[in-house]
């Protein structure tokens, strides 16, 4: 296997571990929420409850800070996705300036000075960048991301009036144009000069915005020609004079052949030599650094006469330490690079290189130390990059486990922190403040429920079933209206007063459809869709009886119950309520008041196909009647009395067939609220279903024995929803990205 | 030298078809008159009737209207009793046999009649070999059968056959006559339906002529009979007074009366006669003996006919020896 499919399939296998993160970043977006809903309600029950010791737990609960914690992990999340969704194995150089980093850069990348400025006339490099291999083609090109006037103003201005005490951060473009803060006294007279210098920084941005601004808010990206990218990248151009569009660009991909590298599946992260940036955070700098690669190169170039480590030295990496060795030891993915140098002028620093190799202090760890000369593209490749990338072939998928096992234990402890505030929001608030024996008396109530339960329902059921032959009188009332209405309004041409007689209708219908025969089918099509019509108004007829034993099962839970307090809601909508109350994990009883609350007879299923058959004489083929008439004359009138005929005909089955049905709408409120006994008594587990639910409810129910104050009651169901979902949520199953 | 004359007793209230059913068993004949060799022929006050029936039928299809039907106005609609007669014989030859359909007004048969009517009737319908009970079936079929009693007066036609036959020892036919069957004729499946519903509804009668004492000496048929055709049945709307209309219509404009399935009543009627005439010898029928005259002509004429293959659409309930020639 080449290099190459080495690397594909370290990137392959990082790919699920992406999708993972996308998971938990999506449960961690729905815990958010509620937190923020727990953390109103709280608000909301402090200032107005009268219980004291509900305010003191209360206010003993830090929702925010579980928030901020959710919300940091969002943004880590959002970094470590960016690692398993890399396309490529990334490495970025740490160096003081003047080290040789743009140096070596070049020699891995192939790209000239003209890219990669490097700067024997002070600060070089601009901005940072990242160069791609270009697997296509031999072309170098960029593409350039421009910042736009919001994300200048909070990303690159903004820090620097926090850092130097200017006040407020300007809001517009037009606002920075104004004449800029003075530096305040006390940082005038730090000791610390870095302040002065960011200031020199900020001026700068301040002088020359007139000449960079109009990039601010371009199209991106722009893809710029190899020539071009120098005035992207760099701030003095190649005869050293200063330039500054470099200062609107917030990113910038350089895509080149990299000529002799072992693979081209790794890409290169430039950023500017710490202190190259005015602002001087070292740490979010190389943090940023971090972040973008597999591996980092701390780079010294020994002085050819004399040198020894020194405390920045130190520092440098110690900083690094702290902010990248959160998950991974940073010993585990940084090398040593002492750049070697041949200066015909300066002399060479082969003995000082030595001397450090092996004078390395204690603090510095990595995985090796390289000497080498950086300038030197062969020496670049074969001493630098090739065991580098050796290494991370071998090494990077062990490296990512120890990470994401890392970085799992991180989530773990958010998720048990979460676990731990909830668990506090729910022990001990709005309990009775202690009931003796409280478990004896719940059990007793219960037992007393559980037989009322049974009883009740059996005496539903058998009222119910009492009278089973017994029509539905509203049904059967309705059915009459129907009928009457159906007879009344048939469709069928009649005489108007004053005017056409039906006769004279038919004629016309005759001449519209050119015989007669054609137009007999057209009445009957007519007649038969308009006496349908009719039958649709039965609908709310058929669901009385049930909506009655609705209601009835509503009546009985509410007041032989004393489920009143459970819902607002009564009558049917109380059958509704109560199946979105209950909480999933009841299946049984969800189930039972779903099926109840959700069952309906329908038109179109009972009536339609019963009334369906009784048109058929109104369809017009085959003819139940005949036309046969050949005179006009004969035909108008036959055609007026077979639809006569035929609709009343029609009607009459179309009343029996209703009329043998009308027990029915009371024989399928018998069914339902059968099965809902079955369901919510007889099925297994069901009591223990019943218990646990009144035992969260149990406030609510025996009010005098368990209960406390209105509010009360109402802001512990809501509460203990919030608190519900929230736990919900927080299924530590939500955390897992590893598999 | 006098022809035998079997008496026949129709049971059933003003209204409910009887003159019809008659009408039509003549008026079927008459269409198959070319292809036998017997003849049925009404005497004159017999025939002044069925010319007046039919005129009526007949008007029946050549109406634009609905034709209502109200409970109990029939087409004779008298309130005295009517004899039927009818002669039978071979074509070309004296009449053979008089066949009497003995018709009672819905007073002499039910609770209001006096002793002396209802001594009448039982008195016929002993004398009777056959009794023909016509029956309107969409009575029976509609609504449920809600209107069967107050039109075909189930009841008090049991009652009165119980009275009668509580002693009886020699043979009898009794045809369970549906008219008006139309509607519930389409096929075979509304057909069948049709004959369960009237084995349903005259359940109890059915039950008396089975039991022991009874079942060898009594044949029952049923024969669904389309008094009309062309003519069906299209709703049932009560009147102002409750009172049920039923409501046909003829099916289309060149309908013309056709009744059908009604030559099957005689077929049995014969069939029953002639096994009479073949068990002639035996003690069971004396009490018909001297009924049992019927020359050979006839004879053989008459066999060929009611030999033919019964209407699928009839059923013979039980006592088939009786009928088997």
């Amino acid at each position: 296997m080449s290099i190459n499919d080495d690397v594909d399939a370290i990137i392959a296998t990082r790919r699920p571990v992406a999708e993972n993160i996308d998971k938990v970043k999506a449960h961690l977006g729905k815990i958010y929420p509620i937190i923020n809903e727990l953390e109103q309600k709280k608000s909301q029950i402090v200032g107005t409850t009268d219980d004291r010791e509900v305010v003191r737990q209360l206010n003993a609960l830090n929702f925010p800070k579980i928030q901020s914690l959710i919300m940091n992990q969002l943004a880590v999340l959002e970094q470590v996705q960016k690692r398993f969704e890399r396309q490529s194995l990334n490495l970025g150089v740490v160096a003081r300036a003047k080290q040789g980093k743009s140096r070596l850069l070049r020699s891995f990348t192939g790209l000239s000075s003209n890219e990669i400025p490097d700067g024997d006339s002070g600060h070089c490099t601009g901005i940072a960048s990242t160069i791609f291999p270009n697997n296509s083609s031999n072309e170098t090109y960029a593409d350039v991301w421009f910042y736009t006037h919001e994300s200048f103003l909070t990303e690159v201005i903004a820090p620097y009036y926090e850092k130097l005490q200017l006040g407020s951060a300007p809001q517009t473009i037009s606002d920075f144009e104004k004449s800029l803060p003075p530096l305040p006294n006390n940082l005038i007279n730090d000791s610390n000069i870095l302040y002065q210098q960011m200031y020199i920084y900020l001026e700068k941005y301040h002088t020359h915005l007139q000449e960079y601004k109009i990039l601010l808010g371009s199209k991106s990206p722009q893809k710029k020609e190899r020539a071009e990218i120098r005035k992207y990248v760099a701030q003095y151009d190649l005869s050293g004079n200063p330039t500054y569009d470099y200062m609107a660009v917030q990113k910038c991909n350089i895509i080149c052949p990299f000529p002799s590298a072992p693979t081209d599946k790794m890409a290169v992260v430039d950023t500017q030599g710490l202190g190259d940036t005015g602002v001087g955070d070292e740490e979010r700098l190389i943090k940023v650094l971090g972040e973008n690669v597999d591996v980092i190169l701390f780079m010294r170039m020994p002085h050819p006469v004399s040198d020894a480590w020194k405390t920045e030295d130190i520092n440098l990496y110690s900083v690094a330490n702290r902010v990248l060795a959160n998950h991974l030891p940073l010993k585990k993915w940084s090398f040593l690079i002492l750049n070697q140098t041949n200066d015909p002028i300066k002399g060479n620093n082969f003995v000082q290189s030595n001397v450090l190799k092996n004078q390395v202090p204690e603090a510095i760890k990595v995985i090796d130390i390289i000497n080498a000369n950086c300038a030197d593209e062969t020496e670049a490749q074969t001493q630098i990059l090739e065991p580098i990338v050796k290494y991370l072939v071998g090494q990077v998928q062990k490296l990512d486990r120890e990470y994401v096992i890392s970085y799992q234990q991180e989530l773990n402890l958010l998720h048990s922190q979460i676990n731990t505030e909830l668990e506090k929001a729910i022990n001990g608030l709005f309990k009775q403040v202690s009931i003796d024996n409280e478990d004896e008396l719940f059990e007793e109530l219960f037992e007393e429920f559980w037989d009322n339960l049974t009883v009740g329902l059996d005496r539903l059921v058998t009222n119910l079933r009492s009278e089973p032959e017994a029509e539905d009188s509203y049904f059967h009332e309705q059915v009459k209206q129907v009928i009457k209405a159906a007879e009344d309004d048939t469709a069928i041409p009649s005489d108007d007063p004053n005017g056409k007689t039906a006769l004279e209708k038919i004629d016309r219908m005759i001449s519209n459809k050119k015989d007669a025969e054609s137009a007999y089918s057209a009445y009957l099509d007519l007649v038969r869709t308009h006496l349908t019509h009719h039958f649709l108004d039965l609908d709310d007829g058929l669901n009385r009886s049930i909506e009655q034993a609705k209601i009835e099962i509503a009546r009985f839970f509410i007041e032989e119950l004393n489920f009143s307090n459970l819902t607002d809601k009564r009558g049917s909508e109380f059958i509704q309520a109560m199946a979105e109350l209950l909480p999933a994990q009841r299946i049984q009883l969800k189930e039972g008041f779903q099926i109840l609350s959700e069952y309906k007879l329908s038109f179109k299923g009972l009536i339609l196909p019963r009334i369906r058959p009784c048109l058929k004489g109104l369809s017009p083929f085959p003819r139940k009647i005949p036309l046969g008439a050949t005179i006009r004359q004969d035909a108008k009138e036959q055609i007026l009395f077979n639809m006569t005929a035929l609709h009343g005909e029609a009607i009459y089955q179309c009343e029996n067939a209703l009329n043998d049905m009308l027990g029915e709408p009371v024989q399928a409120a018998l069914a339902i609220v059968e099965e809902f006994k079955e369901q919510v008594i007889n099925k297994k587990k069901v009591k223990t279903e019943w218990r646990l639910f009144l035992q969260r409810e149990k406030a609510k129910i025996w009010v005098d024995e368990f209960g406390e104050g209105d509010n009360n009651i109402q802001y512990q169901k809501e509460w203990q929803d919030l608190i519900q979902r929230a736990t919900q949520a927080n299924s530590l199953d939500n955390f897992q990205f590893i598999n | 030298m006098a022809i035998p004359e079997y008496k026949i007793t129709m049971l059933g209230p003003s209204g409910v078809g009887k003159t019809s059913l008659l009408t039509a068993i003549y008026e079927k004949f008459e269409q198959i008159a070319g292809q036998i060799e017997i003849t049925i022929d009404p005497e004159s006050d017999t025939l002044k009737q069925i010319q007046h029936c039919l005129t009526q039928l007949k008007s029946l299809t050549k109406t634009n209207n609905d034709i209502v039907i109200k409970k109990g106005v029939g087409v004779r609609g008298s309130t005295d009793p009517f004899s039927f007669y009818f002669n039978m014989g071979v074509r070309g030859r004296k009449p053979s046999l008089r066949l009497h359909f003995q018709d009672y007004p819905g007073g002499w048969i039910q609770n209001r009649a006096t002793p002396e009517q209802m001594d009448e009737v039982v008195k016929f319908l002993v004398e009777s070999v056959a009794i023909l009970i016509p029956i309107d079936a969409t009575a029976i079929m509609e609504r449920n059968g809600k209107y069967h009693e107050l039109v075909n007066l189930p009841t008090t036609v049991t009652a009165l056959i119980k009275k009668s036959y509580q002693d009886l020892t020699s043979p009898r036919l009794i045809i369970l006559a549906p008219v008006k069957c139309e509607k519930y004729m389409k096929d075979q499946e509304s057909t069948q339906k049709l004959l369960v519903e009237i084995q349903d509804q005259y359940q109890q009668l059915i039950q008396f002529f089975n039991a022991s004492t009874l079942r060898s000496n009594i044949a029952v048929v049923v024969t669904p009979i389309q008094t009309v055709g062309n003519v069906i049945f299209l709703k049932l709307k009560e009147d102002e007074y409750g009172e049920p209309n039923f409501c046909f219509c003829r099916t289309g404009i060149n309908a013309r009366y056709a009744p059908k399935d009604s030559e099957q009543p005689l077929k049995y009627l014969l069939q029953f006669i002639l096994k009479l005439y073949m068990e002639r010898g035996n003690s069971i029928v004396k009490f018909f003996r001297t009924l049992l005259e019927i020359d050979e002509p006839f004879r053989q004429a008459a066999t060929k006919f009611a030999k033919e293959p019964a209407n699928p659409n009839c059923q013979v309930l039980q006592g088939d020896k009786w009928l088997d020639i």
